[in-house]
């Protein structure tokens, strides 16, 4: 197979260096702060904050036309007036012990189902608050658009369940809401969470249950660059009720960081609970119109971040420690491009921070998905992995000039996220600028490849060291056009190492029982370089497969 | 060590044996030799030349008998195909036909063979016998001729049912399995195979069995079919005292598991012939030991007087969990022993070898009777070998089984998941009570029986902190109103698990 003219695999080699001389002076890369604080949400260390801060309700709130009703212009309107003032001090001051709550104490406190926002207006959407505390220490401010101005919704201790050890008489001040989960109202059966925004400028769906796994954020600044990472927060959302036979919910949020703020337009759509409980599983979408405004230059922007969590999988690193065959939110990245069709990259847990950018030519989509949804290979009665959302990113048609980088950062447990997919500009915004595009994202159990296209359901490698050092990378294709296929037909594999080696041989086999087509390619690798390697199944010249794009790390090789 | 079949493993085999006289028709008349051989000093069989037995495996199979010759024609349900002599099987074997009219012995020729790139061999000597022989039945379609059993290599044979892919072995017998002083492969010499009628639906075979320590007549009758079953029935002589007699050996290949440290071989899933030692007692209770690749050899043997059977099961009939096209581990036969007399006093004995390759057998179970008969004196022992995919024998409803073993191992801490299915549902009642012993040298952290949906049964959960080096003996089993809900599943726990 000839090497990719429109997608250009490189390692950043000069941000790899710095991350690595990070590593080994100690200090944390700004990649692993990035991942730790995509999982746990936990911003990065922050100046005291001003006492002001505190009772964000009555001191701080955003100064509001009284009309007309709030809408797009005004929420973009804001933004820009924000990106022209000095950055706000974000951080509020909690009381000790919420700050210090343990995680799983946070978990126990329960918003009341009863005091659910929309509840009584015959909505298809109801919302249900997250108190702020443990890892969730900045609560934001949420308008209700119902009539007239926007209206702050207030909080109130007694909307809220908690957990044995917290006395809700002690509960001082007005400590506030860390965010909101979206739930799906429906006849006859409980409501059902689809959305959560939740921590920084975080956003999970899923349909009936987005429960952990992959997730997005508004946008990411910075990540990896020496400097570190700038983490912009959502900070105030605007919500109208949906009348009864909408089928959609629209969320208002402004983004907020120390050299940017964004105007963010969410409109979600949930399927019927019952429709997707009928199904298995259902899709969520979330359509985003976005505008960002800057105060001063950004080193590098990255638009549409998905982060999400892969330990191990099938590739051979198990854990001793660990019973379950496989630990990840999502095991694969999903490009599509008009010219180079469909390519899929297994996500790994690297020994090394690794960065690799591919650079399609007309970028139709790209997501991390779950592809694996077989019990059995994770084997986790508790958190379920089979049923992780997957997500996909469709681009706008004012989506920016860019491409894909996908950073893997290693990771030897499974509570952080270590893995990130985004869009990375290919100019990032300067001073004083404004940037306006718009994407949808659809979550739940989707493999957006034609149902034609055979798949790569798995990946698995071996080193050999004997008669001479070769790596052993075996693809099993399925599905699709191979389903098809019997025995008497010849299908011809197509590999081509693209960095890192020198192919010696492969071989193709079909398995008459399970009817999965495995190639099978033996690399010769060169000294300490990480291997790159595409391959595909042809007929006759005609493409039957997604393209397999393997990365084998350093640490796999012979 | 190795257990794969046809090694010589006693150095010198030259001596030439006398021509075989075709003239036993019963049991009787093959237990006579067996006796009278057995008073004698043992004497080995001649070696067949090398030039046979430098053939690799490529080569030598592709020696093919010709259809001209076979001794029943394919018009009838049973096909015989003597296999030739070379590659490991280095000890003659001398085949006789019985028929209406009496017996005759069916000599080896070369002419008998295509001999493809093997070449015809020249000036072979006049001891030179075949090295076993097959057997084709319609197992699965009516129309076609299916391999459903093979004898060849010492006392080795393994037969398959319908749909299965050959698997484990068994033997005639084991001598001195897992001994300091080693083990003695004693073979079959001779076999009198009953010609069976065109539309019979089983056949008739007897053997004699010579070693250094033990002689034996057997008589088998095969059934090919879903389950292929093969009725045993010996009488076995000593020379002199044994360390260890195995009765109904079976021998088996374990390289990794769901509940296996790493994978050994990472381009595949699971990889094994057999994943549990399954033995039914007396008393009708059963214990599931799951099979390992041991970090160093280890023999553990379980106290069941006449045990109701024995067997090395491969319940895991997923062929995606093997990943392995066109080796059908998920078609691969279990195999269980279920006496025909009452065995008395004995255990059942298992030995689990370390190995790094898929082609290594590694596993071996038997059993072994309290006393062992003096020299002279027969011990007679009947079974039956059922060889079965789906259905297979398992712990009869509502007694649930193990379904798979999950480990996590850490320096001193494991975490185990033991599912078990099939449990009679409990109606509206809690979850099952979890009975674990882990023996001396560990402690118990926590435990917990969660519902799995997934498999409609429950799992067990428990960690535990090991406070030695010594290997552990787990057992454990879920009760419900005290009485017990499951089989027993038995483990050990290793400081070095592969």
């Amino acid at each position: 197979m000839r090497r990719s003219k429109r997608i250009a695999l490189h390692c950043c080699a000069s941000v790899l260096a710095t991350a690595l001389a990070l590593v080994a002076s100690g200090a944390p890369t700004p990649a692993s702060a990035a991942a730790a604080a995509a999982r746990r949400d936990t911003p990065p260390p922050a100046a005291p904050a001003k006492p002001e801060a505190a009772d964000p309700q009555v001191s701080t709130h955003a100064n509001l036309p009284e009309s007309p009703p709030f809408g797009w212009e005004q929420l973009s309107k804001l933004a820009r007036e924000r990106a022209a003032q000095p950055p706000r001090q974000l951080d509020a001051e909690l009381p000790g012990w919420l700050a210090e709550l343990p995680y799983a104490q946070w978990q126990q406190i329960r918003f009341d189902p009863q005091a659910a926002v929309f509840a009584a207006d015959g909505s298809p959407y109801e919302l249900r608050m997250f108190h702020v505390g443990s890892l969730y220490r900045t609560p934001v401010r949420i308008h209700l658009l119902r009539q007239g101005a926007p209206e702050p919704l207030k909080y109130n201790p007694a909307q809220f369940f908690f957990g044995p050890g917290v006395n809700r008489e002690e509960l001082d001040g007005n400590p506030g809401f860390a965010g909101f989960a979206v739930y799906r109202r429906g006849e006859k059966v409980p409501p059902q969470p689809v959305a959560e925004f939740l921590g920084a400028s975080f956003l999970r769906a899923g349909a009936p249950d987005p429960g952990a796994g992959t997730r997005s954020r508004a946008l990411s600044v910075d990540t990896g660059l020496p400097a570190g990472e700038e983490f912009p927060r959502f900070t105030e959302f605007w919500i109208g009720p949906p009348k009864p036979d909408d089928t959609t919910l629209v969320v208002y949020a402004l983004l907020e960081s120390q050299r940017l703020t964004g105007a963010y337009q969410f409109t979600i759509e949930a399927p019927k609970i019952s429709a997707a409980r009928r199904d298995g599983m259902g899709r969520t979408t979330t359509q985003v119109r976005a505008q960002v405004y800057t105060r001063e230059d950004l080193g590098a922007l990255a638009i549409a971040p998905l982060s999400t969590l892969f330990y191990y999988g099938e590739d051979g690193t198990k854990p001793a420690g660990d019973y379950r065959p496989e630990v990840h939110d999502a095991d694969g990245l999903l490009i599509h491009d008009t010219d180079e069709g469909w390519m899929w990259r297994p996500l790994r847990n690297p020994a090394r921070l690794s960065i690799e950018r591919l650079t399609p030519g007309n970028i139709q989509g790209f997501g991390l998905l779950q592809r694996d949804r077989d019990f059995s290979h994770y084997e986790d009665l508790g958190q379920a992995l089979e049923r992780r959302s997957s997500v996909w990113v469709t681009p706008g048609p004012d989506w920016p000039a860019g491409e894909i980088e996908v950073l893997e950062l290693p990771l030897d447990d499974a509570f952080n996220h270590n893995v990130l997919a985004q869009w990375v500009l290919e100019t990032p915004l300067a001073a004083g600028t404004s940037l306006a595009y718009s994407y949808a994202m659809e979550w739940g159990a989707l493999d957006p490849a034609p149902e034609a296209l055979g798949r790569v359901i798995t990946t698995r490698y071996a080193a050999v060291t004997h008669p001479r050092p070769l790596i052993i990378a075996q693809v099993d294709f399925a599905g699709g056009a191979l389903s098809t296929l019997g025995e008497k037909d010849v299908l011809k594999g197509h590999g081509a190492v693209l960095e890192g080696g020198q192919l010696r041989s492969h071989s193709l086999l079909r398995d008459p029982m399970t009817g999965i087509w495995r190639l099978t390619l033996r690399i010769a690798p060169e000294r300490d370089v990480p291997v790159q390697i595409d391959a595909r199944l042809v007929r006759n010249g005609e493409t039957l497969t997604e393209t397999w794009h393997g990365a084998i790390p350093r640490e796999r090789l012979p | 060590m190795s257990l794969r079949p046809g090694f010589c493993v006693l150095g010198a085999c030259a001596l030439s044996l006398a021509a075989p006289q075709a003239t036993a028709l019963s049991f009787a008349d093959v237990d006579q030799r067996a006796a009278a051989l057995a008073s004698k000093a043992y004497v080995p069989p001649p070696s067949v030349p090398e030039a046979l037995t430098r053939l690799d495996y490529g080569v030598w199979s592709q020696v093919l008998f010709k259809d001209a010759h076979v001794p029943w024609p394919y018009s009838g349900n049973f096909v015989l195909l003597p296999t030739p002599p070379g590659y490991l099987y280095r000890e003659p074997v001398a085949l006789n036909l019985v028929e209406a009219d009496g017996t005759r012995a069916l000599p080896f020729r070369p002419d008998l063979y295509e001999w493809g790139p093997a070449g015809v061999p020249e000036s072979l000597p006049p001891s030179v016998g075949f090295s076993g022989f097959r057997v084709l039945y319609p197992v699965n379609k009516p129309d076609k001729h299916d391999e459903v059993l093979v004898f060849q290599g010492t006392s080795y044979f393994r037969a398959v049912g319908a749909q299965q892919w050959y698997g484990l072995s068994a033997r005639g017998v084991a001598i001195d399995t897992g001994t300091p002083g080693g083990e003695e492969f004693p073979g079959f010499r001779e076999f009198w195979l009953e010609r069976p009628a065109a539309r019979d639906e089983y056949l008739r075979f007897r053997a004699l069995l010579d070693g250094p320590s033990i002689t034996g007549a057997y008589s088998f009758v095969l059934h090919p079919g879903a389950e292929t079953r093969l009725e045993v029935k010996a009488r076995l002589y000593l020379r002199r005292p044994v360390t260890k007699l195995g009765i109904a050996p079976l021998t088996s290949m374990f390289l990794q598991g769901e509940g296996s440290a790493q994978r050994i071989n990472p381009l595949r899933g699971e990889e094994h012939d057999s994943d549990g030692l399954s033995i039914q007692s007396a008393a009708g209770g059963w214990i599931w030991r799951a099979l390992q690749n041991p970090p160093r050899p280890t023999l553990y043997s379980f106290q069941v007087p006449a045990p109701r059977g024995f067997g090395l099961m491969q319940r895991d009939r997923d062929p995606e969990h093997y990943g392995a096209p066109y080796l059908y581990y998920d078609r691969r036969p279990s195999t269980w022993v279920e006496p025909g007399t009452d065995w008395g006093a004995g255990h059942v004995e298992l030995m689990e070898l370390s190995t790094n390759n898929e082609n290594q057998d590694n596993i071996v179970a038997y059993w072994v009777p309290a006393q062992q008969p003096a020299p002279g004196t027969p011990l007679e022992i009947a079974y039956t070998l059922r060889w079965q995919a789906a259905p297979q024998i398992l712990p009869a409803a509502p007694l649930g089984h193990v379904a798979q073993t999950l480990v996590g191992r850490e320096a001193t801490h494991r975490h185990y998941a033991v599912d078990f299915s099939n449990l009679k549902a409990r109606p509206g009642g809690g979850a099952p009570k979890a009975v674990i012993d882990i023996g001396p040298g560990a402690e118990l952290t926590r435990q917990a029986v969660v519902a799995n949906p997934h498999t409609q049964g429950w799992r067990l959960e428990f960690d535990l902190t090991r406070g030695n080096s010594d290997p552990l003996q787990l057992r454990a089993y879920l009760e419900v109103d005290g009485a017990a809900a499951t089989e027993t599943w038995d483990y050990v726990d290793f400081d070095a698990p592969q």
